[in-house]
């Protein structure tokens, strides 16, 4: 593709800027079941996205074909579109700016024989593991590369390559008719010299654990929430802390910044580039330079994370949290290596402290109980009771009720155990003083 | 597209390795999304997507590959890392295609490129004053119309060559109301594999009322009460039931390989005797309907389960193989980036003899669920959740006040036969699925149905 015809043709037409992002994603993954290696995928795509400022519109096109018979296409389609879009605000590109860029750890490409003895491994000891454990449903490798550019009509010419290497497992465990199941993800630096002892022992443990579960009766309960289940909890609210539920009016945090929102422990950031993070990122999908923003510090709310346009509807600049989901989905302000801070307490410790409670160590159902709104859940969760301080028998088909804004505002201590997974959100375990718990 | 002898010497190609099945499924996609957000067209977007996926079968297992760059050499460059993994050989069958021409079912009158942009826009204005004409307390209105129209060509080893064209269109909007400072919403999104005449019937003012309607009810609702109690799920969405609790777990994904609770269950009984349910990916012109599935066999209207009793599973190609039963046209994909397996198209119980009013008869304090939201199911242990969109509380046979709030959770195969009756007002809604092969347009439906027992968790204690 012949970046420069494109952008002639798009002034031509009448663009004042324009901006070509494209990503290169080259996939492999390994599906392992029974014994053998049972699917494997190859994938190779180069997605394109198009942004385009006309009349100080900004408008958004993608495609998987870029070849130069499309361009007039494409390019017609944009014009049409910013006829009926109306902005408030002026919209515009980013000018280029310098971006330091580190040398980056990509993960190890592993051949396919080591590969192979890496999950037929994995597969023995977690069957080892436990005579209660009869099935590993689930067992993936999977590696990933991106290369993504950014470049403009400003002189924007931005490259980062990233990747990741993931194992997947999941195992099931069954005693008196009762089946239960578990998975875990771990990011993997190199398959060769990967140990799987500590991963197959969380899964297998986490497995069986679940077995002989009981429902807790209805009532209200203090409550720890394990690093996992409170990472995926609290990321499925992070839109609350964008820009774009702020514009819109539709955050329950809107109004209140500079307000102190959390108990006093909890502190949260927010750093593309954070050099604790599986994957990094030194600037957004916008050119924007990666920044670290204290989110929230000793409960008050410090920082609204923004995109170019939500920055500029709120009369300030972007915090580089101009992201897509997908190269063709349209730049959203949303979180990117963010979290709570670690607290002083170790995991047992959480249960001394809230001495007789509830542990949650699962959600299911998050897309949907969630309203997003008002920041009240009612989702299903398991776990195990506490009792006298420790972990007691486990919890299942129960539910648990809040409100997430209230619950942060009610904690009790904070764990020290956070950990960073594949995703770009991750907390450590908490304590609350009370969740409305539903079950028997 | 790629033409019939260039296909041909691809899937010759493709055998001369130890495989015994190859396919090559060719995507070209052409979508968009305009969004509006209190009567101002915010953002479009228009996406392109054309690619090709290629996958060979060795007995029960596959390798998949997709790319798209589609030029001959990268395409010889996928095919030899697939015989590759396949185990190459020298030797291996010649194939010649045959194309399979049809009759489509889902005919369009409206092709969305057809009609200008501000008419699209328009549609959208239209939703907006729909739902602000509710109520003053109507203060955000936020709706997006969703085009989708993909061309489908599959080509593979048994020599068969077939084409299908999809067209779909959804309106989405969320409408919100405030008293004071308090906020709450309301969602209502049909869709239909349609062109744009879908919304000469489902008119775009409807659509915003209906959110708006929801939104206000909301803001009146008191917090749900939690325990157990028998529940009235009403009809179209309140189907989400069906397909979380049942369907997933009849998909041959999990049922093939021994992870679901209803493997080995054909012929028994799995629910009460009042239920009855089907999966009809040939209903004209549905969300979830296609002439053709993604291995291209032809879509079928499935019995699950009739008079309580399980009929079929929904089964794909590969895993058809690892079961030994025929498959059912049920092989879904989101796109060529996704290797296909069973799923669902249009899913729904069947209607029943009781009428609306019998099923609240005797229920001294219950849930009537009039709109549900979404839900997820672990097909293992067959245990689901979903939440509520709009409930209210049953009190002595009666439908009472508003609740928020409320997720209803259970185990599938406890629920199925705790279905005591349903009713005859049967209606679907549309959805879209999210598992394996990735994100999916599929109808949920049912006519109301009364569950005696359900857990519902709630904010209220009380």
């Amino acid at each position: 593709m012949d970046k420069n015809r494109w952008f002639a043709c798009a002034k031509e037409a009448g663009f004042e800027s324009f901006e070509i992002y494209q990503l290169l994603n080259e996939e492999r993954s390994f599906t392992w079941f029974e014994g053998e290696l049972d699917s494997y995928v190859t994938s190779h795509v180069l997605g394109t996205a198009f942004r385009g400022v006309i009349d100080s519109k900004m408008v958004n096109a993608s495609s998987e074909d870029t070849s130069d018979d499309q361009m007039e296409d494409v390019i017609a389609s944009m014009k049409q579109q910013a006829q009926m879009i109306s902005n408030e605000e002026k919209a515009d590109l980013r000018k280029p700016e310098e971006i330091k860029q580190e040398d980056k750890q990509i993960p190890v490409s592993a051949n396919a024989d080591v590969i192979r003895a890496l999950l037929g491994e994995t597969e023995k000891k977690i069957l080892a593991f436990d005579e209660r454990i009869f099935q590993v449903t689930d067992l993936v490798y999977e590696e990933s590369r991106t290369i993504r550019t950014i470049v403009n009509t400003y002189g924007m010419d931005l490259k980062e390559v990233s990747g990741i290497n993931v194992l997947v497992a999941g195992a099931a465990a069954k005693e008196n008719e009762e089946i239960r199941n578990h998975y875990e993800f771990e990011p993997v630096d190199d398959a060769a010299s990967f140990d799987s002892d500590d991963f197959v022992k969380q899964l297998c443990e986490k497995t069986v654990g679940k077995l002989g579960a009981s429902t807790p009766a209805s009532g209200e309960y203090p409550v720890i929430i394990e690093r996992g289940a409170f990472t995926q909890l609290f990321g499925a609210y992070s839109s609350m802390f964008c820009g774009d539920a702020f514009r819109k009016g539709i955050s329950p945090l809107c109004g209140k910044l500079n307000e102190k929102i959390f108990s006093e422990e909890i502190e949260i950031i927010d750093d593309p580039n954070d050099s604790r993070a599986v994957q990094r990122y030194a600037f957004d999908d916008e050119g924007c330079p990666a920044k670290r923003k204290t989110v929230v510090e000793k409960g008050v709310l410090k920082t609204i994370l923004h995109d170019e346009t939500t920055a500029r509807a709120a009369g300030t600049e972007s915090t580089g949290n101009g992201f897509r989901s997908g190269y063709s989905t349209p730049v959203d302000a949303r979180v990117m290596n963010f979290g709570i801070e670690n607290g002083p307490h170790t995991p047992d410790e959480l249960m001394a402290i809230i001495h007789n409670g509830i542990l949650i160590t699962d959600f299911a159902g998050l897309h949907a109980g969630l309203n997003h709104v008002t920041g009240d859940f009612s989702l299903q969760c398991s776990g195990y009771a506490v009792k006298d301080g420790k972990k007691a028998e486990g919890l299942t088909l129960f539910t648990a009720a809040g409100n997430i804004i209230s619950l942060l505002d009610h904690v009790t201590a904070i764990g020290n155990d956070r950990r960073w997974g594949a995703g770009s959100v991750s907390c450590p375990s908490i304590a609350f003083e009370s969740l409305s718990i539903s079950g028997s | 597209m790629l033409e019939k002898n260039v296909l041909e010497t691809y899937l010759s190609l493709c055998m001369k390795s130890g495989c015994d099945f190859a396919e090559i499924f060719e995507e070209d996609q052409v979508s968009e999304e305009i969004s509006m957000l209190n009567g101002r067209a915010e953002k479009a977007s228009r996406t392109v997507r054309r690619g090709a996926g290629i996958r060979l079968y060795t007995g029960v297992h596959s390798v998949y590959g997709y790319t798209n760059e589609t030029d001959h050499d990268s395409m010889m460059k996928l095919i030899d890392d697939l015989r590759e993994a396949a185990g190459k050989k020298d030797e291996g069958p010649q194939v010649i295609l045959t194309r399979v021409d049809y009759e489509n079912r889902h005919p369009v009158r409206i092709q969305f490129d057809d009609v200008s942009q501000e008419e699209r826009t328009q549609l959208l204005k239209r939703v907006d004053d729909g739902a602000r004409a509710v109520s003053e307390k109507i203060v955000k209105v936020q709706s997006s119309l969703l085009n989708v129209r993909q061309n489908v060509q599959i080509s593979n080893s048994t020599g068969r060559l077939i084409s299908d064209t999809r067209v779909r269109t959804r309106i989405r909007a969320n409408a919100y109301a405030q008293e004071g400072d308090k906020m709450q919403s309301g969602f209502y999104g049909p869709g239909a594999g349609m062109g744009l005449e879908f919304y000469e019937t489902t008119v775009p003012e409807e659509i915003g009322r209906e959110a708006a309607r929801t939104a206000l009810v909301n803001l009146n609702a008191i917090d749900c009460p939690s325990g157990k109690m028998p529940v009235v799920i009403d009809n179209g969405f309140g189907g989400v039931i069906f397909h979380e609790a049942c369907g997933h777990a009849l998909e041959a994904t999990s049922v093939a390989r021994n992870q679901s609770v209803f493997a080995g269950k054909l012929g028994t009984k799995i629910a009460n005797t009042c239920v009855s349910a089907v999966d009809d990916g040939t209903i004209v012109n549905a969300w979830g309907s296609q002439n053709i599935d993604d291995e291209g066999n032809f879509q079928q209207r499935r019995q699950l389960i009739k008079d309580g009793i399980l009929t079929s599973y929904m089964i794909d190609t590969l895993n058809a193989r690892r079961m030994k039963m025929e498959p059912t046209g049920s092989s879904r994909r989101q796109s060529y980036q996704y290797e296909p397996t069973s799923r669902m198209s249009n899913t729904f119980i069947t209607e029943g003899n009781s009428s609306f009013e019998e099923l609240f008869e005797g229920i001294e304090k219950g849930l009537y669920a009039k709109r549900m939201g979404g839900g997820s199911v672990n097909p293992q242990t067959g245990e689901f959740n979903f939440s509520v969109m709009e409930g209210y509380l049953i009190e002595n046979g009666k439908i009472t006040v508003p609740v928020k709030g409320a997720a209803l959770i259970g185990s599938g195969s406890e629920i199925l036969m705790n279905i005591e009756k349903v009713c005859s007002n049967l209606s679907r809604s549309q959805g879209m699925c999210g598992s394996a092969s990735g994100s999916i347009p599929t109808d949920v439906g049912q006519p109301a149905i009364l569950v005696s027992s359900i857990t519902v968790g709630g904010t209220s204690n009380g």
